[in-house]
């Protein structure tokens, strides 16, 4: 049987009269991104500022120490801009699009520490154990990219995706470079076998981290 | 943005200002095609009542989600779209919706074909399309919407959308053509 459209269910008026506060109308994405530059920002600064510049930074000259800083900055801001898009219904971007620009960011961090090895190759030493400054350097990275991603998620709570896991993973990897960005510039390893491996061993499980996160919030009975 | 949305609009910002009767107001105006586009997404199953509260309730708990400067009823579509496909449900289903020759619920029929057969034939066509044609080509000519904003409710390109609706409409004109040949 149909139910007559042009009336809504008693449930549902009563959930709508039940709270009808006035709300503030969401910002556009590209400003929803813009305001969590300072966000951004903060978390790259803070890694500095825990870890200390790598000795080697002035090898790397300003463009490839600073330079490609800001860049992967940009490179996560643009992310998120597009998960907002992403969680916004009628306002997709087409699926090649983000498929490409989160190959196209994750890419573009493999060769900023390719570069960074090229420009100045440090290993790590031999006294020191490799598996466990990786670990340090994954697991580090991991935790510090799991706070931004939980402040981007909560930033992104009203998330009304589709595909909310994508969205989750847009917003993770976001995170991920962001803290990659100053984690370039604080470890003293160059060599690619730790910096691809560790380093975007934590871009990887902020992204899964993401888009568990941001599935979980949307099953959420209630979610808003 | 059309007159039709421009009023949407406002309604929708009295809406997010507390307003009752603006909420009646955009309920009254879209609920009776939004049903039929769930309907048609879960095919014709009476799940689509369901879904069509459960959309308004979205909206209601997200209505501080909508920016004045969207059209309304795109986004209002979207988010039944997605709350279609959020739906464990209505997910199940839509294995079968993609199984084509499934019935298809009443539709209205594009007017560019509602000479070349009878609304059931043309229906049972629509039905035996591929679902992503049948569904850009249904977006299009029954419920009004542009390519750009398909695009944006599908997370496709505007190209790759209309190319979908011309080939559902270029589908449906060839399954048309031969169930005249075959005769009744």
């Amino acid at each position: 049987m149909i139910q007559n459209p042009s009336r809504p269910s008693e449930e549902l008026l009563a959930a709508v009269t039940r709270d009808l506060r006035p709300v503030r109308p969401s910002p556009l994405p590209s400003r929803q991104a813009f305001r969590l530059i300072p966000l951004a920002l903060l978390a790259a600064l803070a890694v500095l500022a825990v870890m200390g510049i790598r000795r080697d930074a002035v090898v790397l000259g300003p463009l490839g120490a600073w330079g490609f800083w800001i860049t992967q900055l940009a490179a996560g801001v643009g992310l998120i801009w597009i998960a907002v898009r992403e969680s916004t219904p009628a306002h997709r971007l087409p699926q090649s699009v983000v498929s490409a620009a989160l190959a196209a960011a994750l890419l573009m961090v493999a060769g900023v520490a390719l570069w960074t090895f090229a420009a100045s190759p440090t290993v790590v030493p031999s006294r020191l154990s490799a598996w466990r400054i990786g670990l340090f350097c994954g697991v580090g990275g991991t935790l510090a990219g799991t706070l931004l991603v939980l402040l981007i998620a909560r930033f992104l709570g009203r998330s009304l995706a589709a595909r909310p896991a994508l969205a989750g993973a847009l917003a993770g990897a976001s995170a991920g470079i962001i803290v990659n960005a100053s984690w370039r510039l604080a470890c003293p390893i160059s060599s690619p076998a730790h910096s691809l491996t560790a380093h975007g061993a934590a871009v990887v499980a902020t992204t899964l981290l993401g888009a568990c996160l941001v599935s979980w919030m949307a099953r959420r009975p209630g979610r808003s | 943005m059309g007159e039709d949305d421009e009023a949407l609009r406002i309604l929708m910002v009295e809406y997010q200002g507390g307003s009752l009767e603006a909420f009646h107001g955009i309920y009254a105006n879209l609920a009776p095609a939004l049903q039929r586009y769930l309907r048609y997404l879960v095919r014709g199953s009476d799940a689509a009542d369901d879904l069509l509260q459960e959309t308004f309730l979205h909206l209601h708990r997200s209505r501080a989600a909508y920016n004045p400067a969207y059209a309304v009823k795109p986004w209002v579509f979207g988010l039944a779209r997605n709350v279609f496909l959020m739906n464990r449900r209505a997910v199940r289903r839509w294995t079968a919706v993609h199984s084509p020759g499934g019935d298809l619920p009443e539709v209205q029929v594009p007017p560019e074909v509602d000479r070349l057969g009878t609304a059931d034939e043309i229906r049972r066509c629509i039905g035996g399309l591929a679902a992503d044609q049948a569904e850009a080509l249904l977006l299009h000519h029954e419920w009004g919407f542009t390519f750009d904003e398909i695009a944006g409710m599908l997370g496709a390109s505007a190209v790759a959308v209309r190319a979908r609706a011309s080939r559902g409409m270029a589908g449906l004109r060839d399954a048309l053509n031969q169930l005249k040949r075959v005769g009744p």
